[in-house]
């Protein structure tokens, strides 16, 4: 198992970076702001923590932020 | 030429702080990823698969599978690219922003060229570093020589993403909206996958260059592709050589 894990490493590690430092800044941006395109500031941190995988992020920044 | 820097460097910056230079690399770092990721655990679940009962013989994973997978993954991260930027054109004439610019003595053409070469730009970025991961992995699980033209099924993927730019330009330069260009985007798309069905127009078409999987086994070689390449180039620049008139006399 051991072995089994170190062998993946190389792909997990990166994939932890993006996802993480992705999800921790959108939480920033949304507690950041107070006014959204749609939406309001409990729905998206719903919707962003619910679709942690890089899903809810891209949702947020496409469909949430608004533009300045 | 001074105008097209400036409203280049301008976009730039636009897409630098709308986020959505980030989002964009974000999807196509995570694709990239994917590939060999999905590639490398498939014995794994089949393994899980056999627990209950069902006997599945050895299976032998190659780089090829995980081109494969990057065949399949990267029309998905496509389809981000071209939602993303189906407003970069209408959006601005939407909310009347191009208006000053254009009284101050900028011309409609810098316009055009300057966001479409942001496009390009974008694109290109995108696709390499998702197949520079994809490759990367690859090599370093298993042998990527295996694999026959990969070089080439990145670029037809490239050239048919600059055909999908190119329908973006010409569709903004006289739809409404954002989605009356994704409208018309996608209508290109689902034209083209039906007209594939008559083979012999097939070759000639841009969606033929999606096709990396013949390249991938070696059942096509790079030369088969040469019509599509050839076709998919003029009509590339044809779609661009319109749209510059048609938005000149767009009313805005």
């Amino acid at each position: 198992m051991n072995a089994d894990f170190q062998e993946y490493l190389p792909l997990i590690i990166p994939l932890f970076i993006a996802q993480f430092s992705l999800l921790g800044y959108t939480i920033y941006h949304i507690l950041k702001h107070d006014n959204y395109k749609r939406g309001t500031r409990a729905i998206w941190l719903v919707i962003v923590l619910v679709g942690m995988n890089f899903i809810g992020p891209i949702l947020y920044f496409v469909f949430g932020k608004e533009d300045e | 030429m001074k105008g097209f820097n400036v409203f280049f460097s301008k976009e730039i910056r636009e897409l630098i702080r709308t986020k959505k230079l980030m989002i964009l690399l974000t999807v196509f770092f995570i694709v990239g990823l994917m590939n060999p990721a999905v590639a490398k655990l498939t014995p794994k679940l089949l393994e899980s698969i056999d627990m209950y009962g069902m006997t599945v013989g050895e299976i032998n994973i190659t780089a090829l599978d995980s081109w494969t997978q990057f065949a399949k993954n990267i029309s998905t991260a496509m389809i981000v690219f071209i939602i993303m930027f189906s407003g970069i054109f209408t959006l601005e004439y939407s909310r009347n922003t191009l208006i000053p610019l254009l009284i101050k003595g900028l011309s409609r053409r810098c316009v055009v060229m300057s966001k479409t070469a942001v496009m390009l730009l974008a694109w290109s970025a995108c696709l390499w570093m998702c197949f520079g991961i994809t490759y990367f992995y690859s090599g370093y699980y298993w042998d990527n020589s295996v694999v026959d033209g990969i070089f080439f099924a990145g670029f037809g993927w490239w050239l048919f993403g600059v055909f999908m730019i190119s329908c973006i330009v010409f569709f903004s330069s006289f739809a409404g909206s954002a989605v009356l260009v994704l409208l018309g985007t996608g209508g290109i798309y689902i034209t083209m996958s039906l007209l594939g069905l008559y083979k012999k127009i097939e070759e000639y078409l841009p969606i033929h260059l999606c096709d990396s999987l013949s390249l991938y086994n070696g059942e096509l070689t790079s030369s088969d592709y040469l019509p599509a390449v050839i076709a998919t180039g003029i009509i590339c620049l044809l779609l661009f050589l319109i749209s510059i008139p048609l938005t000149g006399r767009r009313q805005l």
